[in-house]
């Protein structure tokens, strides 16, 4: 299930409190791990960031070409956002800690997204 | 299918390892050519890491010697230890990120291991099943965190937020521009990675930045943000803000990481 891999990314990196799987497409949260708590008007806001950030219709905000994945770290957190190889609809954002090891976690992120949206998990 | 250019460098780092065979060969195994306790304990966790069948590791020293059960690139727990001192509930126990008794106790074993004489020294062992087989155990970021191996620090310089970020970034970008109170004073690269900043900078900053605002709960704080892919040759796009003063930045896509440590570092 979808929502047992958010859970176990979540549990393999203490410093990501809450991941959600979004389709970009519709701008909607689809699935979230377990134990985040966050409200609709929240997720759809961090939805709609993580769209900004990406970049949405094959187009970029930032640069020429729509990212495949990215962060944004400020002084309250980290929010990373990673989007599927074979779907660039499907993405998921994950809300982390200052201290989140980056280089680890968007690899791991990635890895994760590409088998729920590959359908594996 | 097609990696990402972390992967890609994830990989590359892997191969060359190998290639390099870091290490020489004896009866016993393969020699960590690490005599450090730190190094030795990280050396330890990289062959945990490139584990990825169902296996046991044997970490041998001229006094010791302590057999890891593996599987996955995850740790599942210490199957045998010999000549180091070993808490009772450590053999055999599957280790879970919320043991943190066991966790600790695990990293005795291995501290005690890594300071004991002689050369380290890993072997494959058998693949017999670990406890129960239900062991999920812990990967090793996971060990990483719970046993305080901490990143080396970027050393960095300068008076502002922004300035500090630009001494730790300069040297692995491929072009960056800098802006201090709304003028740019550094502006410096290759020719393609600094037309494509300039055009970041001149033509989708700004409205980037009130979009991020307006769809934000946090107002006008500084940030970083950094976006792979998004520039020339699948490089990574940074940008900064911190008030008036803005830092740019293209860089290889697998130095991503080191932009979100920089920053941990400054903020």
């Amino acid at each position: 299930m979808v929502a047992d891999r958010l859970d176990a990314l979540c549990a393999d990196f203490g410093d990501c409190s809450a991941v959600a799987y979004a389709d970009l497409s519709i701008g909607m949260v689809l699935v979230t791990n377990t134990s985040a708590k966050l409200s609709r008007e929240m997720l759809d806001g961090l939805c709609a960031e993580a769209g900004l950030s990406l970049g949405t219709d094959g187009k970029a905000n930032i640069g020429s070409h729509p990212a495949t994945m990215g962060f944004t770290a400020s002084p309250t957190g980290s929010k990373v956002f990673v989007r599927a190889e074979a779907e660039p609809n499907d993405i998921l954002f994950c809300l982390c800690s200052s201290d989140i090891d980056m280089a680890a976690f968007m690899p791991a992120a990635k890895l994760c997204l590409d088998e729920i949206s590959g359908g594996t998990s | 299918m097609e990696l990402t250019p972390v992967e890609h460098k994830d990989l590359k780092t892997k191969l060359a390892r190998l290639a390099n065979d870091a290490g020489s060969y004896s009866t016993v195994g393969r020699t960590l050519e690490v005599t450090d306790p730190k190094a030795r304990l990280e050396a330890i966790l990289t062959e945990v890491d490139d584990s990825m069948l169902a296996e046991t590791l044997v970490f041998r020293t001229d006094t010791a010697h302590v057999t890891l059960a593996v599987s996955g690139r995850r740790l599942l727990g210490i199957s045998e230890a010999s000549g180091v001192k070993t808490a009772k509930d450590v053999l055999d126990n599957a280790v879970s990120p919320e043991d943190t008794s066991l966790m600790s106790s695990i990293h005795d074993v291995m501290t005690a291991l890594v300071k004991t004489e002689g050369s380290l020294t890993v072997s494959v062992g058998s693949s017999a099943k670990f406890g129960d087989g239900a062991a999920v155990g812990a990967s090793v970021a996971q060990l990483r965190s719970a046993w305080g191996l901490i990143v080396e620090q970027v050393a960095l310089d300068g008076e502002t937020p922004i300035a500090m970020l630009a001494s730790g970034l300069s040297e692995p970008s491929l072009a960056m521009i800098i802006v201090q109170n709304g003028e740019i004073t550094t502006q410096e690269g290759a020719k393609k990675p600094l037309k494509e900043l300039t055009s970041v900078l001149e033509d989708q900053l700004d409205a980037f930045v009130a979009a991020r605002v307006a769809k934000s709960s946090q107002h006008s704080e500084p940030s970083l943000t950094c976006l792979v892919n998004a520039g020339p040759d699948g490089a990574a796009i940074v940008v900064a803000t911190d008030g008036k003063d803005m830092a740019l930045f293209c860089m290889p896509a697998e130095k991503a990481a080191l932009a979100h440590q920089v920053w941990r570092q400054i903020s």
